[in-house]
């Protein structure tokens, strides 16, 4: 029996049209008779509207009882004016032979009938999904600032514990996952690994759950649970090609400083066209530069630095340090042939990736040229090439097959003495 | 506005196209994201965080033989002179040096290969390659690269602009167009010429050519000798004062020019007469090896000291890859081995292998390779049947571009494996075959770019490296 209720509950999504279109079109006759003078419609339609209206009622309720919903305002709002819809149906047949009140409560039904399916809209679609065309054109006239596109605390955690908190936080945690703080994402559950690919654009298992058909079974969050709308899909989307970061979103760098850097012939890069991190090197100019005019050049977006290259800046030495201790973001850092000695080594371990070939940190290791490990070694081992008999070139169209193995001629002639002494021939070859 | 005006103008506005002019206008009225061209807008700048941020890729111009260099075929031993089976060459197109032939004699390779260890279950390579067989841990090796041409000309310019049609623009051109340059006084692409042993076909300027693309973004050829760039130099009696007049007074008419008929060009012109007004600086620093010390020289081996050859243009490469050139173009001439290839195939590799090694090798130590990508290629590869006699030291191949093997390395790409398979005689692929531009949509992954994205609007449609074609193959990503 529960189960045919989940049936009928799962109808819902379906059923619903069939009220919406006859009760708006009952609307539309009912007030064009009004406008005439004539009857109003046949009560056989009434009728039929009713039974539609109270079944899709009722079967939204049920499919209410399912787990899987977010108490929200929209889908109290959708279930309030959606029974009240179905009982102002019935409520229209009963008062049918009284061609007023019929009319008048046809007027309310149709009302509350347009809200639930607003509200019912807004659930499965999003809030600003009808309207979002128009958001973009608005958006796309305004200057779009590349800085601070998308956060994890605004926008993306709002959505986990939407869509993923019933089964993926402190209270359940389906596949040993979590998505309820950054640092459960980040350890993420039994059969990903990690949920998200920190500091690279792709390769987030989170998204391919999400970007499966509805029908994988890998899909997330699963079919009949409520989706993401495209609108969230699109954030956290967005969100991933970033790299997920969870920090605060970073501001853009000093516009001005960035200049002063170009002027300077200094290469200054942002690493995505969505991102603020940047991406200096001083290729052209290391001959010439030194600690300060570095520091000078840097200290205003010292923030923003997420990869700079000194490589080859012979005046650049222990001097610089001050400066890279102030990069929070510093990820990879070049001193390849520049004048660091090992007083800035412990420093420079804070630093994920530095390069540091051809200083005194880090001597030159001759490098051996052939260090290779073979495991295996082949062999040329050819099919004998020549005749046996003649030593000219073989043709395989002569072969023979001698002692298990196959031996080839020259010619039709030379089989024939080799089976006269074959010991002689082949210890010939 | 005169004649004169009216002609440049009209040529402009046709230069775009029709539908790039309807495609505009709505484009402007409606926003992008309406009429659903968002992923289409061509940009520059990347798309995510790049794991490569410039390219060195090494043509093998002429198209090694993958048979006796990568693709190890020891069955193919006992097949020694016999007929290529009909179910093998499947009425395969042949070139006209070799569609004459009676026959089609199996041709197994002369030379011994070794397994070495790599991040998988370790790698075949011959014994032509003891240096490269070093970087059996660091490189990848794609064993089912096809192509659609079969002469070199049109493999070439496939290879180099994604298309066999000649105009389209090169990929270091591209580089250029969408990245930039991360050092002002050198330019984005630089091309450099080895000539090899063998018989060598010709090379056009054009696979390093910007075709629609405005034309800073050419290649820049590096020659051997004292004049690395033609007519770089001041002539004698000129100054570099007098040159810098010269050019601010050049600019100025220049720049009138452009506000006149805003022809890209003109920019374009004032642009590069500035990098070479820079380059006078910067291109002598960068080819004087004076500064190199011995141990680094003596990696490269001894032809290093040996201007235009290939090792010292690795060496020219990796100081090119140190000061921020985004694509540096290496070509080696001469693999065209149609007979005598036992033979001619040993001075090709004596004279790439130990340098092209020793430069994967001194990028690593440099921090250098982690973002650079590596690319050894040829344009197809050869045919495992012999052109001509066949003797048992000796044979020729003819081209063959439904497999052949290139490798990469570096730039975030996978090291220490092997992708793809061929058939037991290396003539078709059975596994996981890879495309030209499947190749170059990987490779403008890990610099930053959905290949899809990366385009530029001309003669009425969106030209991209790609066209439309091409998947990023995604498990020789790290």
């Amino acid at each position: 029996m529960s189960l045919l209720l989940e049936l009928f509950g799962r109808l819902h999504p379906m059923l619903l049209h069939l009220p919406i279109g006859m009760l708006c079109a009952l609307g539309i006759y009912e007030f064009r008779a009004w406008r005439k003078g004539d009857p109003p419609a046949p009560r056989f339609w009434v009728l039929l509207a009713a039974g539609c209206a109270a079944f899709t009622a009722g079967s939204g309720w049920q499919l209410h009882q399912e787990p899987g919903y977010v108490e929200n305002f929209a889908l109290e709002w959708h279930e309030r004016l959606g029974i009240a819809t179905g009982i102002g149906a019935i409520l229209c047949a009963m008062l049918y032979s009284n061609v007023t009140r019929y009319r008048k409560m046809l007027l309310l039904s149709v009302a509350t009938m347009l809200g639930a399916g607003h509200f019912g809209g807004t659930m499965t679609h999003g809030e600003d999904f009808i309207f979002e065309p128009l958001q973009k054109l608005a958006a796309n006239d305004a200057t779009q600032e590349p800085a601070s596109r998308v956060s994890y605390e605004r926008d993306i955690a709002p959505v986990l514990k939407a869509k993923c908190s019933k089964c993926h936080s402190a209270s359940k945690q389906k596949g040993g996952l979590r998505l309820d703080t950054p640092e459960w994402i980040r350890k993420g559950g039994e059969d990903d690994g990690p949920a998200v690919n920190v500091g690279h654009p792709d390769g987030h298992p989170i998204l391919e759950r999400i970007l499966l058909d509805l029908e994988d079974e890998d899909h997330m969050p699963p079919e009949g649970k409520r989706q993401l709308t495209q609108q969230e899909s699109d954030l956290i989307t967005e969100w991933l090609q970033l790299g997920a970061p969870f920090g605060p979103p970073l501001a853009a760098a000093d516009a001005a400083a960035i200049q002063r850097l170009r002027d300077s012939l200094v290469h200054v890069q942002t690493i995505s066209a969505e991102s603020n991190e940047l991406y200096i090197d001083f290729a052209a100019t290391a001959t010439d530069i030194n600690n300060q005019i570095v520091t000078e050049l840097l200290m205003p977006i010292k923030d923003n630095i997420v990869e700079l290259s000194l490589a080859r800046a012979i005046q650049i030495d222990d001097g610089i340090m001050p400066l890279i201790a102030q990069m929070p973001r510093l990820e990879i850092l070049s001193l390849v042939n520049t004048s660091i000695t090992a007083a800035s080594e412990a420093a420079l371990k804070e630093i994920a990736t530095v390069h540091l070939f051809g200083t005194a940190i880090q001597p030159e290791q001759p490098s051996d040229a052939l260090a290779t490990e073979i495991l295996d070694e082949g062999e040329i081992k050819l099919a004998n090439t020549e005749c046996p008999v003649t030593g000219e070139m073989i043709d395989p169209k002569y072969t023979i097959v001698y002692q298990g193995e196959e031996i080839q001629f020259c010619c039709p002639n030379c089989p024939k003495t080799f089976w006269e002494d074959p010991e002689k021939y082949l210890g010939a070859k | 506005m005169d004649d004169h005006d009216l002609l440049l103008t009209r040529r402009h506005f046709f230069g775009l196209g029709a539908a790039g002019i309807g495609g505009l206008a709505l484009d402007s009225l409606l926003g992008p994201d309406l009429l659903g061209l968002k992923d289409s807008v061509p940009t520059t700048g990347t798309h995510f965080r790049p794991t490569a941020k410039r390219v060195i890729y090494m043509h093998m111009e002429g198209a090694p033989s993958q048979l006796d260099l990568f693709d190890y075929k020891p069955g193919l031993q006992k097949y020694f002179n016999q007929e290529l089976p009909e179910s093998v060459r499947q009425g395969q197109r042949l070139t006209g040096m070799t569609s004459g032939q009676e026959r089609f004699p199996v041709a197994p390779s002369v030379f011994k290969f070794n397994k070495y260890a790599n991040n998988q279950d370790g790698v075949w390579l011959s014994e032509l390659l003891p240096h490269t067989a070093s970087l059996a841990k660091d490189m990848c090796l794609i064993r089912s690269m096809h192509t659609d041409a079969i002469n070199h000309e049109p493999a070439l310019t496939f290879f180099h602009t994604g298309t066999q049609q000649v105009g389209r623009a090169s990929f270091g051109s591209w580089m250029s167009y969408g990245l930039g340059n991360a050092n002002a006084n050198l330019p984005a692409f630089v091309v450099m010429i080895s000539q090899g042993a063998g018989n060598m076909q010709a090379l056009a300027a054009r696979m390093w050519g910007s075709g629609f693309l405005p034309s800073e973004h050419q290649g820049c050829k590096l020659r051997a000798g004292d004049d690395p760039v033609l007519y770089l130099n001041n002539p004698k009696g000129v100054s570099r004062d007098d040159r810098r007049k010269l050019l601010d007074l050049t600019n100025d008419l220049n720049e009138k020019e452009y506000q006149r008929n805003f022809d890209p060009e003109v920019r374009s012109r004032i642009s590069q007469y500035e990098m070479a007004y820079r380059m006078q600086m910067s291109v002598p620093e960068l080819t004087d090896i004076s500064d190199e010390d011995d141990e680094t020289l003596e990696m490269y081996g001894k032809d290093v000291h040996t201007q235009g050859s290939f090792a010292s243009n690795c060496l020219r490469a990796r100081r090119l890859a140190e000061r921020g050139v985004r694509f540096i173009q290496l070509f080696h001439r001469g693999w065209d081995q149609h007979n005598n290839l036992p033979n001619e195939i040993k001075g090709q590799t004596s004279a790439v292998d130990r340098a092209q090694a020793a430069l994967v090798k001194d990028l690593k130590r440099r921090g250098l390779l982690d973002d650079t990508i590596i690319l050894w290629a040829g344009e197809f590869g050869r045919s495992v049947y012999s052109q001509g006699t066949l003797t048992k030291t000796n044979y020729g191949r003819d081209h063959h571009p439904r497999c052949f093997s290139v490798w990469l390395a570096g730039g975030g790409i996978k090291p220490g494996i092997v992708y793809g398979k061929t058939d037991d005689h290396s003539y078709n692929i059975t596994e996981n075959p890879v495309s030209v531009h499947d190749l170059h949509a990987t490779m403008l992954h890990c610099l930053g770019f959905d290949h899809k994205r990366l385009g530029y609007f001309h003669q009425g449609r969106e030209m991209r490296l790609t066209d439309v074609f091409g998947d990023v193959i995604k498990p020789i990503l790290k």
